[in-house]
């Protein structure tokens, strides 16, 4: 079971998404569909915001950033919420980090 | 009897598709069950691409109506269980033996219990073939073309 958290060295990287064709819009929510897996996503409308941030390469320290002052959540809370996610996406190879 | 016999007759078609069809159907199934989709989704066709929506001449058209009948039968005799989309699969394979383009499509919804729910339906010009009844409540994440096979 692969760690929910992201490690030391994913903390200091940059994100940014693969381009993925197969999505639609459903009411507020995304629909994505892995093509290597088959694997189907729903995104609920703090997930896509997210994902439409990271239409443009962007550090985790500041997704942190945007997400905890547009939410209004601490950055702990936004540090347990968003890890789990970043994760799913890496390991479905939707988004990438770099250094 | 005698009406039994015309209908009989008037489908010949589908019946002499049977054989054709269980083979696609048992082809399809194991590819879905064996192989990643990033490979079953290199022989759906090009992606996010759709064929012409054109009128088909009446006898490519009787042929379609043949394939879309003996496909929504067929899988109900088959011993392993048959879903969209393997007999979207199968039905495209089928149309693309006959030089006829086809749209698959994969879509999902959401049901009353806010589950993903997938589907796969195929279009050939102007007419749906497969699993086109509950298409319409589903939203299209990715459409493959086929031109032939």
């Amino acid at each position: 079971m692969p760690s929910e958290e992201l490690s030391v060295l994913q903390r200091e990287s940059r994100f940014s998404r693969n381009e993925c064709v197969f999505a639609a819009e459903i009411d507020q929510e995304l629909v994505m569909m892995d093509e290597a897996s088959g694997y189907y996503f729903g995104l609920n409308p703090i997930a896509k915001h997210l994902w439409e941030i990271l239409a443009e390469p962007h550090a985790y320290a500041e997704l942190l950033t945007v997400l905890t002052t547009f939410y209004e959540v601490d950055s702990d809370q936004c540090r347990a919420d968003i890890e789990p996610f970043l994760q799913v996406l890496l390991t479905h190879k939707l988004i990438s980090c770099s250094a | 009897m005698i009406r039994r016999l015309g209908r009989i007759w008037r489908h010949r078609k589908t019946l002499l598709y049977c054989p054709e069809a269980l083979w696609h159907l048992s082809v399809c199934k194991g590819l879905i069950l064996f192989k990643s989709f990033t490979h079953l989704a290199e022989g759906l066709g090009v992606a996010q691409c759709e064929t012409l929506k054109e009128a088909l001449p009446t006898p490519l058209l009787i042929e379609l109506q043949a394939i879309g009948r003996v496909m929504r039968y067929m899988p109900h005799f088959v011993p392993w269980p048959s879903k969209c989309l393997d007999t979207a699969m199968a039905a495209q394979r089928m149309l693309a033996r006959r030089q006829l383009p086809s749209t698959l499509y994969l879509g999902v919804r959401r049901n009353s219990a806010h589950a993903l729910l997938a589907h796969a339906w195929l279009r050939t010009g102007q007419h749906w073939v497969v699993g086109y009844q509950p298409a319409h409540s589903f939203h299209v994440v990715a459409c493959y073309a086929r031109y032939s096979a």
